[in-house]
């Protein structure tokens, strides 16, 4: 194991630059919307023919590594996400970032990306073993109750007011019903247009709505002059020990949900963000900063996503099975260098199973170290005047969205979807329930319809099967508790006024 | 760096270094456009392939088509069997019904191809989408995996023979994990014919490793793998109770063939390429010797015997007659499954209008109350300019979508006018003062370069071709 690290690090200083350039490369296509990690890796996988197979590992994990923190700079600074699975970090990290401080919200992104990177490594390294074995055990209906706790958090996202984030929460999960059912294959509500057979896509959906709909809403209200550079200095990048202790907790928790998420094949790092964001909303003590440039907001969706990619290793490094599209590319990537994935790659291949494991924890602080050390540049972004940003900004909207899958439909999904977000926006309608719906309506949906399925229409397993009974449970609970908190606020609201007389 | 102009410096330093930049953006402008007038002329001559060909791969990057796609994109180009590239489009979704309408509706010119396996008979057959593959001119045929129908390894069930009566003393009640619609849907089903009476109950669990999940879980009691997927689980705990080739594969001769059980199923899972219908017959034949080449190669077989694939191919007549025994065998079958699922847009939408209701009329009665973020508006600006200036800038993107989409003109123009436009919108239309906005500002350096870096990032970098 010591030799694999020494292997990578000082033994081969050939591998340190595949981790710079990986998680550089990562970092950049993670940055810019439409180009996925995903993409980034397919492509460079026929240059990995010439290396040795961990050589071309170490390559192809940073670039994971990088393309997931990626994402974080653009959602932060420009409201843009980079990758579906920042676009939690949107709602906290642009309204800090407009409101002067964006190295700071930089800084806070990057910390928890890197700790949620660490800490699912470590789940990684210890527990993989163990960990995907019990995974299995969880059935249709066990995941269908977890994602239905998660779903009825929508009610704690949307704040003070409650039947407008259930309304848009609702949207949300209404937009999910054209296209392809997740449960059945069938394709429904297409209005004969072939192109709707997927649905609306994630990305186009998600850039439609925080990016663009901004974009309209800049270009509409801006000063009509071309404004000087800010000199808003972009400081409070490097955060000191009292920030680190603080965000601990919510850190460690996001992180944990995060790994897990991870693990659950087919679901991926912005259902992460969505929950351990839901999470930290409920139990955190100033819940209505959430949405308007909450710390603690940013530091539970980045530390999230990063883990899940430590928590989507785990059946691959376990099993052999892929947590992750990014990881069943990695597998692939194993066939093209002649190795045999599957369940005995651990035993037949430890020497690159561990190389992906250290690799993940080198480029992890490869990303940090260069994320901190740019950021301050990186952060001025948020002063160049609009006159020269918002141009580039939609252009990359328009690009980003035809290159995911080499359409017009989606350009056009993304800027009805835009027109939807400025008119949410404008009437006072939150978004992030809408996003909350959307992500995981869909995975709701499959499995509660495969769970139908395998039991031929019966109900019966959410009740009898301890796990989806424990997550029903707690899912009625949510559902029940801010419906009695806002009595009780309702009642002290009116109570009030008799006092002050 | 200095974005605004006179931020204090001279006038004299200010404009040379404007003066610089904007030489270079004029040279890189030059150069764009000759490039661009002289590319065009130079590709006329040449006989097909005249430019590069792209290969529509109707799913993601990473799944088994577009590996298979990489492998002979890779060949081709390694061993030179044409003289162009060959430019690989993801394009997934839908059970690879979006890639399949994208290619359909391509120009029939020898420049637009797929690769497909038998979800383009599936698709058409279980009513996903009208069309299958006679709307298209067959290219080739190749590879061939054999498929594996397993159990768990506590499974009571020994061989086929005992899971397919089991399958029918009590119908309906084994379950199946499937992808509904795709190949191995279609495994069971096949099986289910020849024994009169057995059905499957199928759930929908979509790829190898969520079917295997599923079976070693003990969530599904059986499902259907191809052999390579097959090998890389079997140590986690599955069970093989046949295979489905006409013969023991040398690889695995312990597994008994289906035939041997006696049931009809022989099937592998081949990949297809095809052209759009109407293609002239002289580029199908010399893509189709450009494939056959390319099984050929040391490095395709080495790849394939990997995946306990075979390097087989098949063109011309032979696999049209394979084709078309495929389509009899998929369509004879009956795909559609029991309805267990409530009506979920039906629920969803009753719900979310419900919610509309519950939304409105507490707005009605408290229009401020539940402000959740305040809307933050210059208190300068008028609402009416406001909605004026969005609305503008709305349409304007519309035309500007509209022209990528139908207008043949190059991407970097459109998009350079496109951006003008937008920074014109920021500074306020009405503005008369536009040859400020010319000589005084980054605007026109910004609108020419960035599309220029933009399409060669996307272009020539991730060879995403732009609309």
């Amino acid at each position: 194991m010591s030799d694999v690290l020494h292997e990578l690090t000082i033994g081969a200083p050939a591998n340190l630059l595949w981790v710079g350039i990986g998680t550089m490369l990562g970092i950049l296509v993670g940055a810019i919307p439409g180009l996925t990690g995903a993409m980034l890796i397919a492509l460079s996988l026929p240059l990995t023919y010439s290396m040795n197979p961990s050589e071309a590992m170490v390559l192809l994990v940073s670039m994971y590594v990088g393309s997931i923190s990626g994402g974080l700079i653009t959602a932060t600074l420009l409201r843009m996400p980079g990758t579906p699975a920042s676009v939690i970090t949107t709602l906290d990290g642009y309204p800090m970032a407009q409101s002067g401080k964006p190295g700071r919200a930089l800084g806070l992104g990057i910390m928890a990306s890197f700790v949620g990177g660490l800490i699912s490594w470590g789940f990684l390294i210890l527990l993989a073993e163990p960990i995907s074995h019990v995974s299995t055990k969880l059935g249709d209906f066990d995941y269908f109750a977890l994602v239905l706790v998660a779903l009825v958090l929508i009610a704690s996202v949307s704040g003070k007011a409650l039947s407008a984030g259930v309304f848009s929460g609702f949207l949300g999960i209404l937009v999910t019903i054209p296209g392809e059912s997740p449960a059945t294959g069938e394709t429904r509500w297409t209005l004969g247009l072939e192109q709707l057979n997927n649905g609306f896509d994630l990305l186009p959906v998600l850039i439609g709505l925080f990016a663009v709909s901004q974009v309209i809403h800049e270009v509409a209200s801006s000063e009509k002059k071309v404004e000087k550079v800010s000199q808003v200095a972009p400081e409070g990048v490097l955060l000191g020990a009292g920030d680190w202790f603080r965000h601990m907790a919510n850190m460690l928790r996001s992180s944990v949900i995060g790994t897990w998420v991870g693990i659950l094949p087919g679901i991926g790092a912005n259902v992460g963000s969505v929950m351990a964001y839901s999470a930290s909303k409920s139990l955190s003590k100033t819940p209505e900063a959430f949405g308007s440039g909450s710390e603690e907001g940013i530091v539970a969706s980045e530390a999230a996503n990063n883990a899940t990619i430590g928590g989507a290793l785990i059946p691959l490094v376990a099993m052999g099975i892929p947590g992750s599209v990014i990881d069943a590319i990695l597998l692939g990537a194993l066939v093209l260098h002649g190795l045999q994935p599957g369940v005995l790659l651990f035993h037949n291949n430890p020497d690159i199973v561990y190389t992906i494991i250290f690799t993940m924890l080198i480029a992890n602080v490869a990303m940090f170290g260069m994320m901190l050390w740019s950021a301050k540049w990186i952060a001025k972004l948020a002063t160049v005047p609009r006159v020269y940003l918002l141009p580039v900004v939609i252009v990359f909207c328009v690009v980003g969205s035809y290159a995911l899958n080499n359409r017009m439909f989606d350009v056009w999904v993304m800027m009805a979807f835009g027109i939807v977000g400025f008119l949410m926006e404008r009437g006072r309608i939150p978004l992030a329930p809408f996003v909350i719906g959307f992500v995981l309506a869909p995975i709701a949906e499959e499995k509660l319809g495969a769970g139908l399925q395998a039991t031929g229409g019966s109900y019966l397993p959410l009740v009898t099967r301890p796990v989806a009974l424990f997550f029903m449970t707690v899912s009625i609970v949510l559902v029940l508790w801010p419906i009695l908190k806002s009595l009780r606020q309702r009642r002290t609201t009116q109570e009030e006024p008799q006092i002050n007389e | 760096m200095a974005l605004a102009p006179d931020s204090g410096k001279s006038l004299l330093f200010v404009m040379s270094y404007r003066q610089l930049i904007r030489i270079i953006v004029l040279l890189v402008l030059a150069v764009e456009l000759g490039r661009y007038f002289f590319g065009d002329r130079k590709t006329e001559n040449f006989a097909y392939p005249a430019r590069a060909i792209t290969l529509i791969v109707p799913f993601g990057e990473g799944g088994e088509s577009d590996t298979f796609a990489r492998m002979i994109q890779k060949a081709i180009s390694d061993h030179g069997f044409l003289n162009q590239q060959v430019v690989v489009k993801n394009v997934g979704g839908a059970g690879a019904t979006i890639g399949s309408g994208q290619a359909r509706q391509a120009d029939p010119d020898g420049y637009t191809m797929m690769i497909l396996h038998e979800a383009l008979i599936t698709a058409q057959a279980s009513g996903k989408v009208s069309y299958g593959p006679e709307s298209f001119e067959p290219i080739a045929a190749s590879g061939k995996t054999s498929m594996i129908i397993a159990v768990a390894e506590n499974s009571p069930y020994q061989s086929l023979t005992q899971l397919m009566q089991a399958a029918r003393a009590t119908p309906n009640e084994l379950v199946f994990a499937a992808n509904l619609g795709a190949p191995v849907h279609y495994a069971g089903l096949i099986l289910e014919k020849d024994l009169p009476g057995a059905h499957f109950r199928y759930t929908q669990k979509g790829g190898g490793a969520a079917r295997f999940e599923a079976v070693i879980g003990g969530h599904a009691d059986v499902s259907a793998f191809s052999l390579g997927e097959y090998v890389s689980f079997k140590e986690g705990g599955l069970r093989a109770l046949a295979i489905s080739s006409e013969n023991r594969h040398p690889e695995a001769p312990d597994i008994p063939t289906a035939i041997e059980q006696g049931f009809d199923f022989v099937h592998a899972n081949m990949h297809f390429w095809w052209f759009p219908k109407e293609t002239s017959q002289d580029k199908v034949d010399l893509i189709a010797d450009v494939i056959k080449k390319c099984m050929a190669t040391e490095q395709v077989k080495e790849q394939l015997a990997l995946r306990l694939s075979e390097p087989f191919v098949q063109t011309g007549q032979p696999m049209k007659d394979l084709l078309k025994d495929r389509i009899g065998k998929i369509q004879s079958v009956d795909a559609t499954s029991p309805d267990v699922l409530p009506n979920i847009p039906f629920w969803v939408s009753l719900v979310t209008v419900l919610s509309f209701i519950v939304f409105w009329v507490g707005r009605r009665q408290s229009p401020r109350a539940d402000e959740s973020r305040p809307v933050e508006q210059s208190p300068l600006l008028s609402v009416a300019t406001y909605w004026r200036t969005a609305s503008w800038f709305v349409m304007t993107t519309f035309l500007y979508l509209l022209a990528l989409e139908y207008v043949p003109i190059d991407f970097r123009i459109v998009t350079a006018i496109y951006m003008f436009d937008v920074a014109i919108l920021c500074t306020g239309f009405q503005s008369d003062d536009l040859k400020a906005i010319v000589t005084k500002t980054y605007v026109p350096e910004t609108v020419i370069l960035v599309p220029l870096i933009v399409f060669f990032v996307f272009q020539s970098f991730f060879s995403i071709q732009l609309p």
